[in-house]
């Protein structure tokens, strides 16, 4: 059996890979252990533990899509967006912040549900594309003094030109080994984010030199910031429910449903999935660079792949392949994460429990499920 | 030289406990399918039930043999009682519900065991020390190669010579024929998962005169096994012939 | 939610339970309309923020302890005042370090923040309070930058890593040995260490022959440790924040450095390297400011009710905590229980000066750091357990409050 003796040797491997390099390369010794993970996968993915992935599904096995605008719907989605620019007046300073950050957590996961829940690629270093933005905002400002909205765009294509380069490596394997080469090489990133600390300030972070103006509204107050976020995720749904409405949309979750037919009608697949992996990563980029706009400050830890696994997670708590369905899971997961851990000694206990309960009894997540059984209630 | 061979001893040392962890993390990988986010925790339970042993009989013998028991219980239950529900439905939810369990495990342990740093004495039998280039070594680390080697063998003869060995591994090229042919399946799972759930533990308790026991110790063991577990890939693939994999 | 017993909390079905309902309320409360604070001005709210979960969990803990135990010495309250602590856990992240202080500030119409023992945290949350005007109490983090911008609103009533970290390279300088190895932790805190040893040091004429920076939650130091011995020096000096610290120490003496190379630390000595490590910890010399064992009659006090209290001994971390609540009431006394001022707190702050556990206390105006003695510690072998002894007493040290090395 392939995978003791693997995970035997490469238990040896990689202890003395790390005791060596704490010795003799302190600086780089993470970024060779990572890169030697990336040039093994792009070897050898299919070889990954000695067994195929052929039969094994890759993501949840949803087949919803999203739904054609119907009046109903529109209507429903009007009365929502009122509702959210009402509750700012409704409320202080605080969950006016907080729910400030789900919009923009809520950008975050509906871009990863992108390319996880609609193309079907699993991604677990979508928080290199974040921190991308986020440190185009906050070490361009601090370097160059560089206005924060021009740090956005730029790092809006810096994640963009990073996903792209990344994606161009990743999107030669799908399944478990596309996380894992994602894993590994957003862990590039956090390698240098954690390593250049003249630059990003490594684990101790970096603050935003200073709030930018929003059209003339100063963004230190928190209803100018609520709205700036608001309009950001409603302009980011907005889009990307036009696109997977288009045909190129249809293309990806075809990709999702049936990538060798895809291929066989004359998709070029590999370069579909490059442009969805992309998209996403110049979404998860703006997000980033709001990101560092509305908390002033970022640190290594927001590229972390634990980072990139928190997003992961709200987007399965809402439902992947759902669009809407993350950005609830981001306010589940941020309401879980700052308001219960004040209050209860057993937050850890509470937040664990929570998602097994998602997990065991929604299976298609909250919204997912919430949705099915909507639809199926008679009109 | 001196100093590169004690170097490599202190990396085996390591490299031992990082397998007890990445062996029953690519055991229930390879078999089940399951990519167990708890791991981590089990050695953390291990570590802290393995101190409670200690404390009240001051043996670290009885600790070691018997820690393992209540969390491979644990590990067996939260097998039979959620994952084996999610088994078709893809790794994502499993990850979700280990993870889950990952922040539960973590605040049990802090409840029950608080939040300092506890220690676990290595026994006197292996306290003596030998220098060795550079390097001074306990016999309690020389032990822990040994020990690494023999668990090694020991999975191997199971796996490779023996009946239920047969079984998992019919079970790992495709569990729809291997039960045709007679094998429980469920039953092997369940197994299986004992197994990984008992190595971690007894790393855990292994572990502990080393690195220590501290809540959080789950997660600062699992990230290193984590990248281990994927690496197992190309030595796998190294090991055997090229052709074959 | 005043803090009552933090200390040895099991867990309880019900209690289980009862925090599980209150979650399920707490998401409506945090949506709701700001509370009105028609009696705020008959309550200090105290925001607190330390590390509870993570490798600095149980130094967090035991500043807490000792802050409570000044607030109960008082009755919760200050010139009539009712004083309210509220809790916040920043999990050793700057990340959430900032989120929490933004909660209290915000949130909780918290008059102050005090607390903070990492140091990546401590300088994370600076910048936002300076953006809020808020007033600043750190009762932890060591980190020099924290008191070179002369933020008005900061106090320290710890240390910084200058304070402890000069006296200490002159006693090794002096005493122990001319060539050196430092092993600091990579983050904010592990960096001042080192830089404000080294700096005193090489001026007065020693030679730093290693840095070694290890990452955070390293586990297995073994290969530092074979590096160390492969250099050989007289002397070494060392820190990390917590577990890695006690593991450290852990396997440095495993690897039987402890008797060739004098271990020097910074803040060394606490409860853990007491009681985690026990005998393994002799040896073990240390810059500190507190220890149970300085003799003095505030000491034996504080030692005393912590115990009966808490039913374990005081470390540095307790002593912190119980020094920074102290220093605050006392100012708040002065103006009467007046938190709402900020300017007439500071001014009052500025003047705390009193008999302390770790000895005379008295705030530095120009600085907002304590002039305070430093103690060089040891670890020594007690009867059947283990003692600390002090072998050096540097007086009265006060912080440059700015760059100097």
């Amino acid at each position: 059996m392939g995978s003791l003796r693997g995970a035997f040797a490469g238990s040896l491997l990689i202890g003395i890979c790390d005791t060596f390099g704490k010795a003799y390369f302190q600086t780089v010794a993470l970024f060779l252990i990572y890169l030697t993970m990336i040039v093994v996968l792009l070897i050898r993915p299919q070889g990954l533990f000695g067994i195929k992935y052929s039969n094994v599904a890759a993501a949840p096995a949803i087949t919803t899509r999203v739904g054609a605008v119907t009046s109903s719907t529109r209507v429903a989605e009007l009365a929502a967006l009122l509702a959210l620019v009402l509750l700012p007046f409704a409320v202080g300073d605080y969950p006016r912040a907080l729910v400030s950050e789900i919009f923009i957590y809520g950008i975050f996961a509906m871009s990863l549900d992108l390319i996880f829940g609609f193309t079907g690629l699993m991604s677990l270093g979508h928080a290199a594309f974040f921190g991308l933005g986020a440190y185009a905002v906050a070490v361009l400002g601090a370097q160059f003094g560089l206005n924060a909205w021009l740090g956005v765009i730029a790092g809006v294509g810096l994640a963009a030109s990073g996903a792209a380069l990344i994606g161009v490596f990743c999107v030669r394997t799908s399944g478990i080994p596309f996380l894992m080469l994602t894993l590994a090489l957003s862990q590039l990133v956090y390698t240098v984010a954690l390593k250049w600390r003249d630059v990003t300030g490594g684990s101790d972070g970096i603050a935003v030199a200073e709030r930018p103006s929003f059209f003339g509204l100063d963004l230190s107050r928190s209803l100018p910031m609520y709205f700036m976020a608001l309009i950001f995720f409603v302009l980011t749904y907005w889009g990307l429910r036009r696109l997977l409405n288009a045909p190129l949309g249809q293309a990806f979750i075809g990709l999702r449903e049936n990538e060798q037919r895809m291929a066989a009608i004359g998709y070029r697949t590999r370069a579909y999935k490059l442009l969805s992996f992309t998209i996403a990563g110049a979404l998860a980029g703006l997000a980033g660079g709001l990101y560092a706009i509305f908390n002033g400050f970022i640190s290594s830890d927001a590229v972390y792949w634990t980072a990139s696994g928190d997003v992961l997670i709200m987007t399965m708590l809402g439902g992947a392949g759902t669009l809407i369905g993350p950005a609830f899971g981001a306010a589940i997961f941020l309401l879980m994460k700052n308001v219960v851990s004040s209050h209860s000694e057993h937050w850890m206990a509470i937040i664990g429990g929570v998602f097994v309960c998602c997990v065991m009894f929604f299976p298609a997540g909250l919204w997912g499920t919430a949705r099915g059984i909507l639809q199926r209630a008679p009109k | 030289m001196d100093l590169f061979v004690a170097q490599l001893l202190n990396g085996l040392v390591y490299g031992m406990l990082l397998f007890l962890m990445a062996a029953g993390l690519s055991l229930i990988f390879g078999l089940m399918n399951v990519v167990n986010l708890a791991h981590g925790s089990f050695f953390m339970l291990g570590a802290f039930i393995g101190y409670s042993i200690f404390r009240s009989t001051g043996s670290f013998w009885v600790a070691f043999v018997l820690a393992p028991i209540p969390v491979i219980a644990l590990g067996v239950v939260m097998e039979v009682v959620f994952l084996r529900r999610l088994y078709r439905r893809g790794h994502m939810d499993q990850v979700l519900l280990t993870f889950g369990f990952t922040f539960v495990f973590l605040d049990l342990v802090q409840s029950v065991w608080g939040r300092s740093v506890l220690r676990l004495p290595v026994p006197a039998a292996l306290q003596e020390t030998v220098q060795i280039g550079w390097g001074v070594f306990s016999a309690y680390r020389l032990s822990l190669i040994a020990f690494g080697f023999a668990v090694a063998g020991l999975l191997w003869l199971l796996l490779e010579r023996s009946r239920i060995g047969a079984m998992v591994r019919a079970g790992v090229d495709d569990a729809a024929m291997a039960a045709g042919l007679g094998a429980n399946i469920p039953a092997l799972f369940g197994g299986v998962f004992g197994l990984g759930v008992a190595l971690a533990a007894l790393g855990g308790v292994a572990a502990a005169p080393i690195l220590g026991v501290y809540p959080g110790m789950d997660a600062d063991i699992l990230i290193p096994a984590f990248i281990v577990t994927v690496s197992a890939v190309w030595v796998a693939c190294a090991a055997r012939s090229r052709a074959a994999c | 939610m005043k803090e009552k017993n933090s200390q040895g909390s099991h867990v309880s079905r019900r209690r289980f339970m009862k925090s599980a309902a209150g979650a399920g309320a707490v998401f409506a409360q945090a949506l709701a309309a700001p509370r009105v604070h028609a009696a705020s001005d008959a309550v200090v709210r105290i925001g607190n923020i330390n590390s509870y979960t993570g490798g600095l969990a149980y130094a967090g803990e035991n500043n807490l302890n000792g802050m409570n135990l000044y607030f109960d010495s008082i009755g919760w309250t200050v010139a009539g005042r009712k004083i309210e602590l509220i809790k916040e856990d920043d999990q050793f992240n700057p990340q959430i370090g900032l989120q929490k202080a933004k909660k209290l500030i915000e949130s909780d119409k918290a008059d102050l923040i005090i607390g903070i023992q990492a140091s990546n945290v401590a300088l994370a949350v600076l910048n936002y309070m300076k953006q809020q005007k808020a007033f600043y109490v750190v009762s932890g983090a060591g980190t020099d930058a924290i008191t070179w911008d002369r933020y008005p609103y900061l106090f320290r009533t710890s240390i910084s890593a200058y304070q402890l970290s000069m006296p200490m390279a002159h006693y090794v300088y002096d005493n122990l040995g001319k060539e050196i190895v430092i092993s600091a932790a990579d983050y904010a805190g592990g960096r001042d260490v080192a830089a404000e040893f080294k700096g005193p040091y090489i001026a007065r004429g020693g030679k730093v022959l290693k840095e070694i920076w290890t990452p955070l939650g390293t586990q297995d130091f073994s290969a530092y440790l074979t590096d160390i011995k492969s250099i050989n020096p007289p002397v070494t000096y060392n820190f990390m924040p917590g577990a890695d610290y006690i593991r450290f120490i852990q396997q440095y003496t495993e690897f039987g450095l402890k008797e060739k190379m004098q271990f020097t630390g910074f803040t060394a000595i606490d409860s853990q390297t007491v009681t985690a490590l026990g005998k393994v910890a002799i040896g073990v010399m240390s810059a500190v400011t507190y220890t149970d064992t300085v003799d003095n009659p505030e000491s034996k006090e504080f030692a005393a009710s912590f115990k009966a209290r808490y039913k374990y001994a005081p470390d540095l971390f307790a002593e912190y905590g119980y020094v920074g609540a102290k220093a605050l009431g006392e100012a708040l006394k002065m103006t009467g229980g007046d938190a709402s001022d900020k300017d007439k707190l500071a001014e009052a702050m500025s003047k705390i000066e009193f008999n302390a556990p770790r000895g005379p206390f008295r705030m530095d105006p120009a600085t907002h750091n304590p002039i305070q003695n430093v103690y060089i510690a040891q670890v020594i072998a007690s009867g059947d357990g283990i003692s600390t002894k002090i072998i050096h007493t540097a007086q009265n040290v006060q912080d440059p409050g700015k760059k100097i090395y």
